[in-house]
């Protein structure tokens, strides 16, 4: 061996600590940084085949660079990350709804259905009284505008999800784009932090649709959601979204661009914002609808059957296009003339109350789907409401499973400081040995030099 | 185990945000008392607490109810003791009447004294309470409904119940109808008294001191099936406003947060957050790097 060898693995261990300290640095830098997958380097010793005294080292080179990741982790973490964006989306948004349908306030759809009755229930105690039909008028009015008003405010939450939806769809093509690129990039180079930039990307799309996905030994990925293809390592499939307005119903439906085909979404907001948009908001409606239709239809049925003090009968007291919350309104002549409110039958004297008492009763009967009207409002109530606690309940657990795969992936694949100063220290001091062997060599070829 | 930089800092803030969360919530709880303020919080006790506020609403509703019909009674009731007083005193006119020593100029000024009565008993039945004719049926605003032509009363009212609902399905009449009135007798009674005094018909006046009878019998049978009605009105008033109390309280039962719990909870959880941030700021700054020199 010659002393030069030695002055050659004095300058490997050198570059080669180096670029080890360059990694640990690159490592503490990023310590914080949640898409950052830890770097390692693998040091490998090199051997001369031919020395004197047999088989002799020739000094360490840097091996691969190994980004530490917890494959299984990764892949579960895609996966759960579907449900618990789900479920925090469709919770967020049915609380809204909830504030609307359950306005606890007094002008409240429930308070309001209440004083309805309760107004019949007064002009009943005294049906001569002009003042306390206009009472009964008033607070027709007020439920009229109630209902209205929280059909209304329902619908017009239903229509800002639709540019949410959009946008996300949108998020999902532009993410499957990158994807490309990013296959495209990892064919030819296997740089690892186009490694990083793609799982932090399919992290991001785990968010919004359920997907699952295949990767090449390169690196390169196929995702697959609801069994069609989105992201292919060449092409991408776009999605594209289409809202149905024409009908009485709304309706929202996410395809493939070019071949039409509906995949199945079960996870990711998108899942959330559609569940929202085609199935609970359209449901909620449809029961104020029928709560709208029936209270109108009984009392109008009595309200027309009775007379006023006048005399005059055959009045609606509801208008007589009532179809659902949105058209629920008096009618326009009993507005204008209060007077024409009915309270008893034909053969009764002006004191009787029997058609105000009857109607103030229909709280009582089972005239919508079989309930009373405020059991009826109730269990609509309780029907948000329980949708709103599963979705909560389900994103309580899903939180913690995500947040224990997170923590498994973070084992393996997240930086820690004590271990990498340790490791600083630890190649530190390899390299000043090295420095040191490298002044030593130089000394022996000087005393060798200096030889008369 | 490897423990991470990223970890630490996310299971960190992961546990401070689900004990604030709990607080958060039992600090909610304490400041409205309630323990459900919306539907999502609990759905089955939400809809069992909103049941028995309408069921509360409903029998406030019968109890303004009974108020009302009270007053009404009340006043229906001192007018046909009104009645029956006038009653009394026509009796009394019979009675002198009838007595052999009376001549026809003393039957004469007695039956103008009968007449003044019956113009009083005229102005009780007709009388108004609340601008609706109290004895007429449900023929409240023909006013009046007794009219008097040459000594005989008719009555133009309708013999209707005005009914008023207490409880589902519980009504009961508080009206008095004319025709019932005209049933007793007391004006027949009363125009055959101030004729027969007129005849100076002395064997007429004496059957009149029976009719009168009668007819204050039966007015006082009536007045005392009216009491009946009130009496009534005040037990179910009693039974209403002990539901509701017995409402109120399923109601706070099912919604309302049982404060001391709360507090308990609040006091354990204040703890337990307050020991995981001071554990959090003490593991947090340990690292190597204060040891390395």
């Amino acid at each position: 061996m010659s002393i030069s060898s030695m002055f050659e693995i004095g300058r490997r261990s050198l570059s080669t600590y180096k670029s080890a300290i360059d990694v640990t640095s690159g490592n503490i830098a990023n310590a914080n940084n949640p898409g950052y997958t830890r770097r390692r380097v693998d040091l490998r010793n090199l051997t001369q085949t031919n020395g004197v005294l047999g088989r002799l080292g020739s000094g360490v080179s840097p091996g691969d660079l190994l980004r530490t990741r917890q494959r299984f982790a990764e892949t579960a973490l895609w996966r759960e990350n579907a449900g618990l964006a789900k479920y925090e989306q469709s919770e967020t948004m049915l609380q809204q709804v909830e504030s609307i349908f359950g306005d606890a306030s007094s002008g409240g759809l429930s308070n309001v259905l209440s004083e309805f009755w309760n107004s019949w229930n007064d002009l009943a105690n005294d049906p001569e009284s002009d003042s306390l039909r206009s009472l009964v008028k008033n607070k027709g009015q007020l439920l009229a505008d109630s209902m209205n008003n929280t059909y209304n405010r329902t619908l017009q939450f239903q229509q800002q999800i639709k540019p949410q939806i959009s946008g996300t769809v949108n998020d999902i093509n532009r993410i499957g784009r990158q994807l490309v690129n990013l296959n495209r990039e990892l064919r030819v180079s296997d740089n690892p932090d186009l490694l990083d930039s793609r799982d932090q990307l399919i992290s991001d799309l785990s968010k919004m649709i359920n997907i699952s996905v295949k990767e090449k030994d390169t690196g390169e990925v196929s995702i697959f959601s609801g069994g069609y293809l989105l992201v292919s390592d060449t092409k991408q499939n776009e999605l594209s979204v289409s809202f149905n307005s024409d009908s009485a119903v709304q309706s929202a439906a996410v395809v493939f661009k070019d071949s039409n085909f509906e995949p199945e979404i079960e996870g990711g907001t998108l899942a959330g914002m559609m569940d929202t948009f085609n199935n609970k908001i359209p449901s909620y409606l449809d029961s104020l609808d029928t709560l709208a239709v029936n209270v109108a239809e009984k009392v109008n049925e009595l309200h027309a059957a009775g007379y006023n003090v006048a005399g005059t009968t055959g009045v609606n007291f509801f208008d007589d296009g009532v179809s659902g919350a949105s058209s629920f309104r008096m009618n326009a002549a009993i507005v204008e003339d209060p007077t024409l409110i009915a309270t008893r039958a034909a053969t009764e004297g002006v004191g009787s109350n029997s058609v105000a008492e009857s109607i103030f009763n229909l709280q009582f009967d089972t005239i919508v789907e079989n309930q009373a009207p405020s059991d009826f409002f109730t269990n609509l109530l309780s029907v948000i409401g329980s949708d709103i606690d599963n979705a909560s309940f389900l994103r309580e657990s899903q939180e913690l499973i995500t947040q224990n795969l997170q923590t498994q992936k973070d084992q393996v694949a997240g930086v820690s400081l004590d271990e990498e100063m340790t490791k600083l220290v630890q190649y530190e001091q390899a390299y000043q040995a090295a420095a040191k062997i490298i002044n030593t060599v130089d000394q022996m070829l000087e005393t060798v030099l200096s030889l008369r | 185990m490897r423990v991470t930089q990223t970890m630490l800092s996310r299971n960190a803030l992961y546990r401070l945000g689900q004990r604030r969360e709990a607080m958060d919530d039992i600090q909610n709880r304490i400041s409205s008392g309630r323990r459900v303020q919306k539907a999502s919080d609990d759905p089955t006790a939400f809809s069992r607490a909103e049941r028995m506020t309408t069921r509360i609403a409903q029998n406030e509703q019968y109890l303004r109810n009974i108020d009302a019909s009270e007053a009404w009674l009340n006043n229906t009731v001192s007018l046909m003791q009104s009645l029956s007083e006038v009653v009394i005193q026509a009796k009394d006119l019979a009675n002198q009447g009838a007595d052999g020593q009376s001549d026809a100029e003393i039957r004469n000024t007695l039956a103008d004294q009968a007449d003044a009565l019956l113009q009083e008993a005229l102005a009780i039945v007709n009388s108004q309470y609340l601008n609706k004719s109290v004895f007429a049926g449900t023929d409240t605003q023909t006013a009046p409904p007794f009219v008097e032509n040459a000594g005989v009363v008719s009555y133009l009212g309708n013999d209707q119940t005005m009914s008023r609902e207490y409880s589902e399905n519980v009504s009961i009449d508080i009206n008095v109808d004319g025709q019932s009135i005209m049933d007793t007798g007391v004006f027949d009674a009363m125009s055959d008294l101030i004729s027969s005094l007129r005849a100076n018909d002395e064997d007429a006046i004496r059957t009149t001191i029976d009719d009168l009878k009668t007819a204050g019998d039966r007015m006082l049978g009536l007045t005392a099936e009216v009491g009946t009605r009130s009496s009534n009105l005040r037990l179910i008033r009693n039974r209403l406003e002990q539901t509701n109390i017995d409402l109120e309280s399923f109601r706070s039962e099912a919604r309302d947060a049982r404060l001391d719990k709360e507090i308990v909870s609040f006091q354990t959880e204040q703890i337990t957050y307050q020991a995981a941030l001071q554990v959090t700021a003490k593991t947090i700054n340990l690292n190597i790097l204060q040891y390395l020199g």
